[in-house]
């Protein structure tokens, strides 16, 4: 015969042992994180002054595939990512008067972390049909950031009045990769400090009956919730450019 | 067409024909899934009797019904992928009873299995149960985990799906599945908690994280691009008789709608010639030792000098032959 106290062992250590697992599978994620920002080089934060001939210092394509949403109210199209590229030209920026002549080092990474972005099609309804049927409508959302004018973060290898860049953001790059860390370090301790109390609750004399129990169903919810959360987590805080973009497209009123 | 050529083709019609109608039964497409709704009755029974039976609570039972549990995941598979009655009410309502044996809806698995994972990322969309989406360097601790990422990236899939399909029905049964085997669990929760998470809740979940995975297991250092090394096969005869012939997954993902109990026959004939033979195992057990305890590592698998791919239907027709059979039950 199994007996309660053997099963609620049992169980405790496998709730344990999966929350060490995701809390490690997210420090995993932070040291990405970390190696990211070592891997930065010089960072700066300038205005640009030429965009090359184009009209951004970068771009984003990300191609979706729409599908028409059937679940009731007004039309809609949801989209998934399929690909993404993105493109950096060369240019210059100004920084405290400096001009800064931009080269371009592959491989590319463009950040776009607050811009909006703009699809190429404009007919909702016409993308609507495509959507309805079971291939999907496919569609690009290109994002440019650094038209002339606007402030940008460049990291690389800076030489005086040149800059060999490697990737562009809109947002400062180490607060991004710096943010993404202290959440999932909070993640962490957050994770285990309420997996502790459900225990302290789980274990609580009289075994099995009152808080004992209480501390059971929590510990339940607990399982259930935490595998969400932690992929939830990892994905938010994954670099910009590594985070899939969907999104909806309602026609405007 | 030749006169010749019409007798042959209405030949193999006729013979096939009799074979349907030598396997279906009054109530079945197909006898053999007599195993399956027996694998399913014993489980639920068992799952009671544990809960009502305090005798019933031991280290025998409890291992069996994880076993069981994993298999009722087993049939969640094929009963997605072809019902087992003739009857369309019967097959939603079968659903309903798998979904409370494995704690998630079973039509979950139209979307997650059928439509994303039989695709691999050929249509540029990420399968969602992918090998690699768990990153730890001892492999035994990416075969825990996997589950851990794997569930809650598949449900999440489900769900956005679910908000897009056109298939009739689906948000009607998918919800009612839920209703069934959360409700149901949660009732058995109220007439006596601990008893219900320790003897049913335990297995219940043991099958649910077991089929999720198998996508590690059958995938894991495979070429989900190559017509033939996408997936390890396990091919002990015993081992596919409890599992439904599972163990042919190769087989399985080339030709989706070809019923489980035929694919032994099929992996012989199609996929032995041409896989890289170090993708048959016989032994799970032996590989999940292997791999995951001793942490070997595969090599990359090769096609046979002999392999071709010839007589095999593109990949894109066979996509559509396991969305036509997700989409009819």
């Amino acid at each position: 015969m199994l007996t309660n106290e053997w099963m609620g062992a049992f169980c405790l250590g496998v709730v344990w042992l999966n929350t060490l697992l995701i809390a490690a599978h997210v420090w995993q994620a932070q040291r990405a994180l970390a190696r990211e920002k070592a891997a930065l080089g010089s960072v700066i934060r300038a205005r640009v002054v030429d965009t090359g001939g184009a009209s951004s210092l970068a771009e984003l394509s990300v191609s979706q595939i729409g599908r028409a949403m059937t679940s009731g109210g007004t039309p809609r199209i949801l989209f998934t990512e399929a690909s993404r590229s993105a493109q950096l030209h060369g240019g210059a920026v100004e920084l405290e008067g400096q001009r800064i002549a931009l080269t371009v080092e592959e491989p590319t990474r463009v950040w776009c972390v607050a811009s909006e972005g703009t699809r190429s099609d404009s007919d909702f309804d016409a993308a609507y049909a495509a959507a309805s049927t079971s291939r999907g409508h496919a569609s690009v959302l290109a994002i440019s950031i650094g038209a002339r004018g606007a402030e940008v973060w460049l990291a690389g290898t800076r030489d005086e009045d040149a800059m060999r860049v490697r990737l562009i953001s809109d947002r400062d790059p180490r607060a991004v990769l710096g943010g993404g860390r202290a959440r999932a370090f909070a993640f962490i301790v957050a994770s285990i400090a309420v997996l502790a109390g459900v225990t302290a609750l789980a274990v609580t004399r009289p075994w099995f009956s009152g808080l004992s129990t209480l501390g059971g169903v929590l510990a339940v919810a607990y399982f259930l919730a935490v595998q969400p959360l932690g992929v939830a987590l990892r994905e938010a805080i994954a670099a910009p450019d590594q985070r899939r973009l969907g999104g909806t497209w309602a026609p405007e009123n | 067409m030749s006169a010749a050529g019409g007798m042959i083709e209405e030949g193999t019609l006729d013979s096939a024909q009799a074979r349907r109608r030598t396997e279906e039964t009054w109530l079945l497409h197909n006898r053999a899934d007599r195993r399956q709704i027996g694998i399913v009755s014993i489980y639920v029974s068992l799952l009671f009797a544990m809960v009502l039976v305090p005798e019933c609570r031991n280290v025998f039972c409890l291992a069996l019904a994880c076993w069981l549990s994993f298999l009722n995941s087993v049939v969640i598979h094929n009963q997605v992928h072809k019902g087992i009655f003739k009857s369309r009410a019967l097959n939603r309502a079968f659903r309903c009873v798998i979904s409370f044996g494995s704690l998630y809806p079973a039509s979950a698995n139209v979307s997650s299995h059928n439509l994303v994972h039989h695709h691999f990322d050929d249509d540029g969309q990420e399968d969602w149960a992918a090998p690699d989406i768990s990153t730890f360097r001892f492999p035994l601790f990416n075969l825990l985990h996997f589950p851990n990422v794997a569930g809650p990236r598949t449900f999440a899939g489900v769900s956005r799906w679910a908000r897009t399909t056109r298939q009739r029905d689906f948000r009607a049964q998918y919800h009612l599945e839920q209703v069934v085997a959360f409700g149901l669990t949660g009732a058995l929760m109220l007439y006596d908690f601990w008893g219900t998470v320790f003897f049913v809740l335990v297995p219940q979940l043991w099958g649910a994280r077991g089929i999720l995975r198998i996508n590690l297991i059958q995938h894991e250092g495979c070429d989900t691009t190559s017509d033939w090394n996408h997936s390890r096969n396990f091919v002990g005869r015993a081992f596919n008789w409890v599992m439904c012939n599972n163990g042919y997954h190769t087989i399985h993902h080339n030709r989706a709608g070809l019923h489980w109990s035929v694919l032994a026959d099929a992996h012989r004939r199609e996929v032995t010639p041409r896989i890289d033979a170090a993708l048959d195992e016989r032994s799970m057990i032996v590989y999940l030792v292997r791999r995951f305890v001793l942490g070997r590592t595969h090599g990359k698998p090769g096609d046979r000098a002999s392999a071709t791919g010839r007589d095999l239907a593109p990949r894109a027709e066979r996509r559509a032959e396991a969305e036509a059979d997700a989409l009819t039950e």
